[in-house]
């Protein structure tokens, strides 16, 4: 499946709910939506992984972008809704170290 | 028992999708590979290929990749071939540290480390007529099951 991005906005953070494979295909939808974001001037994302059936390098690096263009703004990306086999491909790649994870959608929605 | 299965896909980022879909249905049909295990072979799979299509787009490079997969009682191995011009895997720089700023920087340049990691054997033969990746799954190992 074709990543599909559902968008909410709740006080400061904007929560993109992702849905389907998150890799070399769907790297540049979800790079696309973070620009836009930004733009709009908002710079603390939340990404939802609950609905994410697959990840690669590829998705990974876009996340990396994402952090990096909310962090240049002073904002922030936070990662929710990662299963075991999720945080096992973070955790191999280190990124665990270098991402919020896990926390509570509904603290973040306060 | 052994299944063999070739395909020969075009440079096409929808692709795979489908190769990551096939592969994990024959490694279904052998009992001994655990869902953690084939989850891990779709993974090592969709590397290659990423690779091996990001080479053929970078040289323009029409010609079609081939993947080969093999599935016996103890082992699934598959193949990914390209045409693109090869490149020094020694020469692959490493990634800056986590705790660096300039970690950010790099969007690239995990693939290898996760194929590397993920799988029980990779080999990889690189050279101007293309590059060859081989990845191999044990069924009946422990490795991140």
């Amino acid at each position: 499946m074709n990543l599909e991005i559902h968008r909410s906005k709740t006080g400061k953070n904007v929560f993109l709910d992702l849905i389907g494979d998150l890799d070399m295909g769907g790297a540049p939808i979800l790079r696309q939506s973070v620009v836009q974001e930004v733009s709009k001037g908002n710079f603390f994302i939340v990404l939802d992984f609950s609905g994410i059936n697959f990840l690669d390098s590829a998705g990974l690096g876009a996340i990396i972008g994402g952090l990096r263009r909310a962090r240049s703004h002073e904002g922030d990306l936070v990662l929710i809704g990662l299963d075991d086999e999720l945080q096992k491909i973070f955790k191999l790649c280190e990124l665990d170290q270098i991402f919020k994870m896990n926390l509570s959608r509904e603290i973040l929605s306060e | 028992m052994t299944q063999e299965i070739e395909l020969n896909i075009p440079v096409r980022v929808d692709y795979v999708q489908l190769v990551r879909a096939v592969v994990g249905s024959l490694a279904t049909t052998n009992q001994e590979l655990s869902a953690a295990r084939i989850s891990d072979l779709r993974l090592v799979v969709s590397e290659a290929l990423t690779n091996a299509i990001r080479a053929q787009e970078k040289n323009s490079i029409s010609e079609r990749l081939t993947v080969l997969c093999k599935l016996t009682d103890s082992a699934i191995e598959v193949k990914v071939i390209d045409k693109a011009k090869g490149f020094e895997i020694d020469l692959v720089p490493d990634l800056p540290p986590t705790e660096s700023p300039e970690r950010l920087e790099h969007e690239r340049g995990l693939g290898l480390s996760i194929m590397r990691a993920m799988s029980d054997g990779l080999e990889i033969k690189s050279g101007p007529e293309g590059t060859l990746v081989q990845m191999t799954i044990n069924s009946q190992s422990g490795n991140n099951s």
